[in-house]
C-alpha cells in the first residue's frame, strides 16, 4: 500500500489505476488523458490549510465558525478568489479553471492524512485526474486496512459543497460583522447532534448547519440577516450541487459507455441507499444520522433515477421510523429557538432515557422537516419549470434548476415526490407537519397529469377510509380541497368531489345546517358564564383548562364529543362546498358528483336548511339539469330530505316528477344504462310511498317505464318490470292499465307529453308486458305472467317483501360484464329423441332374430383358441386339426359318433337308475308291511 | 253563439292562465279533435268543432247550452269561472292542493281552506296563485286562490287560511238553478 511518503504522484497514479480495475463504480468520472492541471502554489496551499483547519475541527466534533473565520481571515485574497470562481462555476459549469480548482480541493480533503498533502506541495505539476485520485485513493488510504465504500466519494463531494458554503457564510458574516450572529451560530453548533467519529461524517456538519439556518428563516421571519444569508446560501448550494465532472466528461464518451456508466452508478447508489436504510431501520435511535447519507445521495447525484430512488427510500425510512404519536410542542419550539431551549433543557433534570428519547425525537423531527422542505421546494421548482417559468428562487430542492432535465424527467420526479408525500400522509396522519402534506396532496388532485392527480385522490380516499386521527386530518383535507376547488373556480374533475363519498361518518353526527351558527352559540354561552367569575377564579379556570388540555393530548384518544364535533365540521365544509358549486358554477363538470354526494348525505341536513336546499334544487331542476343521472340524484336528495323532515307539511314535488319523466327516455342510451340502480332508488322514493302521488301520474310513469324497459338489457328490464309490479300493488287503481276495455279514457294517450299529468295514460294499455312473455330471459317470463294473470286477492296474498326487490333482481342477474346470467341451460331434448329413448327401452324386451350367413373360410377366433388351450381333451384338437376336408370344412363325423354313443350310454344309465329306484321302493314297502304286521 | 272577441278572450285566458298556466294551449290544440271556445248569452263554452258546427243550426235564443261551460262574463266585463270547468282545470292544473278528508265537507260548503285541512301542496306554489283542490284520493273538488306560498305554509298555525274559496263541487247542489 502506498503509505510510503516518498512515492511520487506518477507512481501513485499507477497504483490507483490498478485499484480502479477492481472498482467499477468509480469509472463514472474517470477519463483517461484528461486535462493537465496547473495550480498556483500559494492558492493551493491556502486551500489545503483551510481544509486542514476544518478537519481538525471535525475531529473535535465541533465546528466554530468564528474560529474558522479567524483562520481564514489570514488570507482574504484567496477567499475572494474562491468566491469569484464559484460564482463563475454557477454560470458556466465547464469552466476549466473551476474544475481544476474543485479537483484540487477534492484531492485535499479526501486525504485526511497529511502524506498526500505534502506531496501536493512538492509537486507543482500534476498530470493526473483529480477526481480519479479521489475515488481510487479511498480504498488505499485507510490506516486500519479497511476498504472504504463508495459513499465516501460522495461524502467527499459533499464536503466540497459544504466547504464552499461555509466560505460564503463566513464572508457574509465578515461583511456584516455582527457579534450576535456569531453567538447564535455557536449555539447552533452546540445544539447540533454530534457527528459520528467516522471520517465519513466529518464533512457533514457545515452543510447541515446551513440547512438549519434555512429552516430557521423559513419558520421565523424575524431575522433579516438570516434571510439574506439564506439567499446566498442557496445560490451557493445550487452551484455546489453541480457535480463538475459529469457534464464535462460525459459528452466525450460514446453513447454506450455513458449508458453503462449510468447503470453502474445507479446500481451503486441503490446499494448505498439500501445499506443506509437498513442501518437506520435496524436501530433508528442510534443510527438516525444515517439519514444524512440518503439526503446526500439524493442531492449530489445528477441522475434523475437515483434521485427518485433516494426520495422513495427516504419516504420508506420515514414511514417506518416515525412514531405513533405526535412529537410534543416543546420540542418543536426548541427546534425553532435553540438557544433558549438549550438552557431550559439543562435546567430540567431529566432521566437519561428521557433525554435520549428527546434527543432522538428532535433529530428525527429535524430530518423530517428537512425532507419536507426539500419536497416543497422541489415541487415548486418543478411546477415552475413545467410552466416554462423561472422558478422563484426561494428554495433549494432535490435537483438543480438549470440542470437541463427534460419535462418527462421532471414529471416523473414530481410523481415520485407526490408518491412519497401521499404515502407519508396515509401512513402517519397524526405526525407533525401534517398540514404541509395535506396541502401538497390536495393541490395536486387537480393537476392536469391524470396519473398524478389520481394517485393523490387515491391517497385521500384511503385516508378518509381509515383516518386514525378521528377526523382531524379528514377535516383538514376537506377544507383544503374546498379551497383548491375554489381557486379552480369549481371547474374540476368530478372525481375530486366524489372522493368525499369515501368519508366514514359515524351515527353520532348532528344534523347539519351549513350556514348556521351552531358553533357560535357555544362561545356566547361561555361569555355569559364569564360574567359571574372573579379574576382569581378565572386564573384558576385557565390553569385547569390548561391541565385538561395537556391531559387530553397525553391520552391521544378521541372522545365521542370530539369525534362528533369533527365530523360535523367535516360535513359542514362538504355541504358548503356542494352549495357553492351548485350556486356559483352549475355548469361545472363536478355538478354530477356534487349531486351524488348530496344524495348520499342528504339525511344529515338539518330542517332549518331544508327550504334553502329545496329552492336551490328547484332552480337546478328548472334550468340546470340536462342529464338523467343528475336529475335522478337531485330527486333522491329532494325526496329523501322531504321524507325526513317534511312530515310537518306534505309537499308535492311536481317539477321533479316532470323533469325525470321527460328525461326517462334517455335511459335507453348505452352510456346512461349504468344509472338504473340510481333510477330504481329514485323511483322508489318518488312513487313507492303509498298514496303520495296521483294515480294518473303513477300510471304515466308505469307506461313510460314499460316502454323504456323494452330497450334495456334484460337484467334492467327485469328490475323495472318487477318495480312495475310493486307499483300495481301499491296503487291498485293503476291496474286499469292491464284491462282491455277502455271504459273511460277521455282522449288518446299522448306519448310525447312532457308532463306525466297530461299524457292520459288510462287511454292506453301495457302492451309491452305481453312482449316480455316471450322474452328469452328465463326470469322475466314468470314475473310478467304473474302480473298479467292478476287478481286482486292474489296480489294481496303475495306480499312484496317475500320476493326479491327490483334492485336485488338487477344485481342478481347483472350481465353487464358479458356472458349470460343465469347461465344458458342445455337445450331440452327434442321430442323425437325422447321417443327414440323410449323405443330403446322397449327393444330390450324384444326377441331378436339374428341371421347368420355361413362363411366359406373362417379362421379360428381367439375364443376358440382359448377353449382349445384350456380343454384337456386333446383329441378334439387333433380332430380339428387333422380331419379337415380338402374344402377346408372340418369333419364332424367323430362328434356325431361320440354323441350317439353318449346318448346310448345315458339311456342305459337311466334305465339302471329306474331299476334301482324300483328296488328301493320295493324294499321300503316290505319293511312297512313287516312293521305293520306285528301291530 | 259567437267566437270570443279579442277583449273578451284576453280577459278569459288571463283568468284561465292563472289556474293552468301554459297548458291553455293544450286545451285548444288537441290531438284527438279540434276544440274551441264559444260565447253564448255571456257564458263561455268549450266545444268540439263538430258539435259547434251542428249547433249552428239552432237559433241563438233557443240554444240553452252546449259543450262544457267554463264560466260567464259579468256585467262589468270580468270573467267568473264556473265549477263546471273543473274537469279540465284539474287535468291541466299547474298547482294542486290536496284536502284532508276531515275538511272536505267544509270546503264543499263554500268555506276557505285552513292549514289544518291542507293534506298536500305542490312544491313552490307562490301566494295568490290559482290552484285546483283534490281530495286525498285525487278527486277534484274545486278551485281557489292560495293565500300563502308553500314555503310560508310550513310554519303556519293550523287555523290560518291557506286557500281562498273560488268554486267547489257543492255548487252543483247549491246553485242548481242558476248553474246552467
Amino acid at each position: 500500500l502506498p503509505k510510503d511518503e516518498n512515492l511520487s504522484f506518477q507512481e501513485l497514479a499507477k497504483f490507483e489505476k490498478l485499484f480502479s480495475m477492481g472498482e467499477k463504480g468509480s469509472q463514472g468520472h474517470v477519463v483517461a488523458g484528461d486535462d493537465e492541471v496547473e495550480t498556483d502554489d500559494e492558492d493551493f496551499f491556502v486551500n489545503s490549510s483551510f481544509v486542514n483547519t476544518n478537519l481538525e475541527n471535525a475531529k473535535l466534533e465541533k465546528l466554530s465558525l468564528s474560529k474558522q473565520m479567524e483562520r481564514d481571515g489570514i488570507d482574504k485574497n484567496s477567499f475572494k478568489r474562491k468566491f469569484k470562481e464559484s460564482s463563475d462555476d454557477e454560470e458556466e459549469e465547464l469552466n476549466e479553471n473551476d474544475e481544476v480548482f474543485n479537483e484540487d480541493e477534492d484531492d485535499d480533503f479526501s486525504d485526511d492524512d497529511d502524506i498526500i498533502e505534502e506531496q501536493v506541495m512538492n509537486d507543482v505539476k500534476r498530470e493526473w485526474k483529480q477526481e480519479a485520485v479521489v475515488k481510487k485513493k479511498l480504498p488505499i488510504k485507510t490506516h486500519d486496512g479497511r476498504i472504504k465504500p463508495i459513499t465516501q466519494v460522495i461524502s467527499a463531494k459533499d464536503y466540497k459543497e459544504s466547504q464552499e458554503k461555509q466560505e460564503k457564510i463566513m464572508e457574509n458574516i465578515k461583511e456584516q460583522v455582527l457579534k450576535e450572529r456569531k453567538i447564535k451560530d455557536k449555539n447552533n453548533k452546540k445544539k447540533k447532534p454530534t457527528p459520528q467519529p467516522e471520517v465519513k461524517e466529518q464533512p457533514k456538519p457545515p452543510q447541515k448547519k446551513s440547512k438549519e439556518e434555512e429552516e430557521e428563516s423559513d419558520e421565523s421571519d424575524t431575522e433579516l440577516n438570516v434571510e439574506e444569508l439564506q439567499g446566498e446560501d442557496m445560490d451557493d448550494y445550487e452551484t455546489a450541487e453541480v457535480s463538475p465532472f459529469d457534464e464535462a466528461r460525459l459528452g466525450e464518451l460514446s453513447e454506450a459507455d455513458r449508458y453503462l456508466k449510468e447503470q453502474q452508478l445507479i446500481q451503486s447508489a441503490k446499494n448505498n441507499l439500501a445499506r443506509s436504510s437498513q442501518t437506520i431501520i435496524s436501530n433508528p435511535e442510534i443510527n438516525i444520522n444515517s439519514i444524512k447519507d440518503l439526503f446526500s445521495i439524493c442531492i449530489n447525484n445528477k441522475n434523475i433515477v437515483i434521485k427518485k430512488y433516494s426520495i422513495l427510500s427516504l419516504c420508506a425510512v420515514f414511514k417506518d421510523i416515525i412514531p405513533g404519536y405526535k412529537i410534543s410542542k416543546d420540542l418543536v419550539d426548541e427546534l425553532k429557538d435553540p438557544s433558549g431551549a438549550g438552557d431550559k433543557k439543562d435546567k430540567q433534570k431529566l432521566s437519561k432515557d428521557v433525554k435520549k428519547i428527546k434527543e432522538y425525537e428532535k433529530r428525527l423531527l429535524k430530518f423530517y422537516q428537512n425532507y419536507l422542505v426539500l419536497i416543497e421546494n422541489s415541487i415548486n421548482n418543478i411546477v415552475a419549470l413545467l410552466q416554462r417559468k423561472k422558478p422563484q428562487g426561494n428554495g433549494i430542492g432535490f435537483f438543480k434548476i438549470n440542470g437541463g432535465y427534460s419535462n418527462n424527467d421532471l414529471t416523473s420526479l414530481l410523481q415520485c415526490i407526490l408518491k412519497a408525500v401521499s404515502t407519508l400522509l396515509c401512513a402517519h396522519p397524526h405526525f407533525n407537519f401534517r398540514t404541509n402534506l395535506v396541502t401538497i396532496t390536495c393541490r395536486f388532485t387537480v393537476f392536469r397529469e391524470k396519473e398524478i392527480s389520481m394517485m393523490c385522490l387515491e391517497a385521500i380516499k384511503t385516508l378518509f377510509e381509515r383516518d386514525s386521527t378521528g377526523g382531524e386530518t379528514s377535516l383538514e383535507v376537506v377544507r383544503c380541497l374546498a379551497n383548491v376547488a375554489k381557486s379552480a373556480q369549481y371547474m374540476i374533475d368530478p372525481k375530486v368531489i366524489r372522493v368525499f363519498l369515501a368519508i366514514r361518518l359515524s351515527d353520532v353526527v348532528d344534523k347539519v345546517n351549513p350556514f348556521g351558527l351552531a358553533t357560535d352559540q357555544k362561545t356566547i354561552q361561555d361569555k355569559k358564564m364569564g360574567k359571574h367569575i372573579t379574576r382569581t377564579e378565572k386564573k384558576k379556570r385557565k390553569e385547569e383548562k390548561k391541565i385538561e388540555k395537556e391531559m387530553k393530548e397525553a391520552e391521544a384518544e378521541y372522545t365521542i364529543k370530539e369525534v362528533k364535533f369533527l365530523q360535523t365540521e367535516i360535513l359542514k365544509s362538504i355541504f358548503v362546498l356542494y352549495f357553492r358549486i351548485i350556486k356559483k358554477a352549475p355548469q361545472s363538470p363536478a355538478l354530477n358528483s356534487v349531486l351524488e354526494g348530496l344524495a348520499k348525505f342528504s339525511h344529515l341536513i338539518s330542517v332549518d336548511f331544508l327550504g334553502d336546499l329545496l329552492r336551490v334544487l328547484g332552480e337546478l331542476i328548472e334550468n340546470g339539469i340536462t342529464s338523467i343521472a343528475n336529475a335522478l340524484n337531485t330527486n333522491i336528495t329532494a325526496f329523501k330530505t322531504i321524507k325526513l323532515h317534511g312530515n310537518s307539511l306534505n309537499v308535492d314535488l311536481k317539477d321533479y316528477y316532470v323533469k325525470v319523466y321527460g328525461l326517462l327516455t334517455e335511459m335507453i342510451l348505452p352510456d346512461q344504462q349504468s344509472n338504473i340502480p340510481i333510477a330504481l332508488e329514485a323511483f322508489y322514493l318518488m312513487l313507492g310511498d303509498k298514496k303520495q302521488t296521483a294515480v294518473g301520474r303513477v300510471a304515466a310513469y308505469i307506461k313510460r317505464l314499460a316502454t323504456v324497459s323494452l330497450a334495456l338489457p334484460p337484467h334492467a328490464s327485469l328490475a323495472i318490470v318487477s318495480f312495475i309490479k310493486q307499483l300495481f300493488v301499491i296503487y291498485p287503481q293503476t291496474q286499469r292499465l292491464l284491462e282491455m276495455d277502455q271504459t273511460f279514457s277521455g282522449g288518446d294517450y299522448v306519448y310525447e307529453a312532457p308532463d306525466p299529468d297530461h299524457c292520459n295514460p288510462f287511454a292506453t294499455t301495457l302492451w309491452e308486458l305481453t312482449l316480455f312473455t316471450r322474452h328469452w330471459h328465463p326470469k322475466i317470463e314468470p314475473i310478467v305472467k304473474r302480473i298479467l294473470s292478476y287478481s286482486e286477492e292474489q296480489m294481496a296474498k303475495q306480499s312484496i317483501s317475500r320476493e326479491k326487490s327490483p334492485i336485488e333482481l338487477y344485481l342478481a342477474f347483472d350481465n353487464s360484464k358479458g356472458g349470460f346470467n343465469p347461465q344458458i341451460e342445455p337445450p331440452k331434448e327434442h321430442y323425437l329423441e325422447t321417443k327414440a329413448k323410449k323405443l330403446k327401452k322397449s327393444y330390450k324386451n324384444r326377441e331378436i332374430y339374428v341371421f347368420i350367413t355361413p362363411q366359406k373360410q373362417y379362421n379360428k377366433s381367439s375364443f376358440l383358441k382359448q377353449c382349445q388351450q384350456q380343454s384337456s381333451d386333446k383329441s378334439i384338437q387333433k380332430v380339428l386339426n387333422t380331419d379337415v376336408n380338402q374344402d377346408g370344412i372340418p369333419n364332424f363325423e367323430y362328434f356325431t359318433k361320440n354323441y350317439l354313443e353318449y346318448n346310448q350310454q345315458i339311456k342305459l344309465y337311466k334305465k339302471a337308475e329306474d331299476l334301482k329306484n324300483l328296488k328301493e321302493k320295493l324294499s321300503k314297502l316290505k319293511i312297512q308291511s313287516q312293521t305293520k304286521q306285528p301291530q | 253563439m259567437r267566437p270570443l272577441t279579442e277583449e273578451e278572450s284576453k280577459v278569459f285566458f288571463e283568468k284561465l292562465i292563472k289556474f293552468i298556466g301554459k297548458n291553455v294551449t293544450l286545451l285548444i290544440q288537441r290531438k284527438d279533435e279540434p276544440y274551441c271556445f264559444r260565447i253564448q248569452k255571456n257564458k263561455v263554452y268549450y266545444v268540439s268543432e263538430e258539435l259547434m258546427k251542428r249547433s249552428q243550426n239552432i237559433p241563438r235564443d233557443s240554444l240553452a247550452s252546449l259543450g262544457t261551460c267554463f264560466g260567464r262574463f259579468t256585467k262589468t266585463g270580468k270573467f267568473k269561472l264556473n265549477i263546471t270547468c273543473l274537469d279540465y282545470l284539474a287535468q291541466y292544473a299547474k298547482y294542486k292542493v290536496w284536502v284532508k278528508p276531515t275538511s272536505e265537507m267544509s270546503w264543499m260548503y263554500g268555506n276557505n281552506l285552513l292549514k289544518a285541512g291542507l293534506g298536500r301542496i305542490t312544491e313552490d306554489t307562490p301566494a295568490n296563485q290559482g290552484v285546483v283542490l283534490f281530495t286525498m284520493n285525487d278527486v277534484p273538488i274545486g278551485f281557489g286562490v292560495t293565500a300563502k306560498s308553500t314555503f310560508e305554509c310550513r310554519k303556519l298555525d293550523p287555523t290560518a287560511l291557506v286557500v281562498y274559496h273560488y268554486g267547489d263541487v257543492g255548487e252543483y247542489l247549491r246553485d242548481e238553478d242558476t248553474l246552467f
